[in-house]
């Protein structure tokens, strides 16, 4: 198994178990918070989105310029604008991920900010970081808002009180 | 690229995330929770600090039973504070540091069995148990950064600014 096709399967994987997840969010509570200085339901499922979104960025070019004043955050207006986003973004990114050779993984990538260089790193680890871990991070923070809005939680890597 | 090597580098990268967490982890607030069907703050805490032991454990033994039969051989003690946290992670950190730097590639796509009570529950190679291990460590460490905004502790920038850490 080369580093790529872990990856794909990886996408895959997550991709997959994080669907189950956005399917749940109640959409009359897309504005509910657990705490004033927390992202919003419907803000925290657009993030995971955006994580899903990163894909593209990494193995379509070899680097990213972000402007953080012009940098528009994708935030949907109900569940079925959710999962239709998160659906074409995740089949763009199986497209993209499809023709990434072994070698492209360990290429490196430049993260900039306004035209400044911040990092410079293998792009299999850019993606484990923008894409994979940040979109299991935002997951599992949904997951305790799924059981805050009394949602039945499902299992992402073991067993969960509802399933 | 080296196997060995991504998953270093990865697990080197998460715990220093993890670390931020475990630094802001008010005292004494183990039994809390935020619904009553939630875990303990205590138990996701420990599992944020104890997970590289999972690591280290699949590269150098042949299976783990998380049940078994006859209970736990060892019961550790619950920690209560950011310090005791920390310094589980040093060692649990240090065991997994430990035990990829003395494999290889060809070891960690050998096969592993997770039993539970005695009866196998996933086999897989050692290279995938060890991915789900630092997916479930990031799913934990999200959920926990939950109930730490929850308890009112600062919540730090991990994969992009927090609502009190915009330093990012």
């Amino acid at each position: 198994m080369t580093t790529a096709d872990a990856l794909r399967a990886e996408f895959d994987r997550e991709t997959r178990a994080t669907r189950r997840y956005l399917e749940r969010v109640p959409g009359d509570r897309l504005g509910w918070r657990p705490h004033q200085k927390s992202f919003t339901a419907g803000e925290l499922a657009s993030h995971i989105v955006e994580c899903v979104r990163w894909t593209e960025a990494i193995f379509g070019g070899d680097e990213f310029n972000v402007d953080p004043a012009t940098f528009t955050p994708v935030r949907v207006a109900s569940v079925p604008e959710l999962l239709d986003t998160f659906d074409a973004d995740v089949a763009r990114s199986v497209r993209v991920l499809a023709s990434v050779s072994d070698e492209a993984v360990t290429r490196p990538w430049r993260m900039k900010i306004r035209g400044a260089v911040r990092f410079e790193r293998p792009k299999a680890m850019v993606f484990r970081d923008f894409t994979l871990s940040h979109l299991i991070h935002h997951r599992g923070q949904l997951s305790v808002y799924l059981r805050l809005l009394e949602v039945p939680v499902p299992g992402a890597y073991g067993p969960t009180a509802d399933e | 690229m080296k196997l060995t090597q991504l998953v270093l580098d990865e697990l080197e990268r998460e715990a220093e995330l993890s670390r931020r967490a475990l630094e802001v982890v008010p005292a004494d607030k183990a039994d809390w929770k935020p619904h009553e069907r939630s875990m303990i703050f205590g138990y996701l805490a420990d599992m944020v600090a104890n997970i590289p032991n999972w690591v280290a454990m699949i590269v150098t033994q042949p299976e783990l039973d998380v049940a078994p039969p006859g209970g736990p051989q060892q019961k550790r003690e619950p920690m209560n504070d950011s310090a005791a946290f920390v310094a589980a992670l040093d060692k649990s950190m240090s065991a997994a540091r430990s035990a990829l730097q003395q494999t290889t590639d060809e070891h960690l796509m050998t096969g592993w069995r997770l039993l539970a009570g005695g009866k196998p529950v996933i086999e897989s190679s050692r290279y995938i148990m060890i991915r789900d291990t630092i997916n479930h460590w990031v799913h934990h460490r999200g959920q926990m950064t939950v109930y730490l905004r929850l308890m009112g502790a600062k919540v730090p920038a991990l994969y992009g600014p927090s609502a009190d850490d915009k330093s990012f």
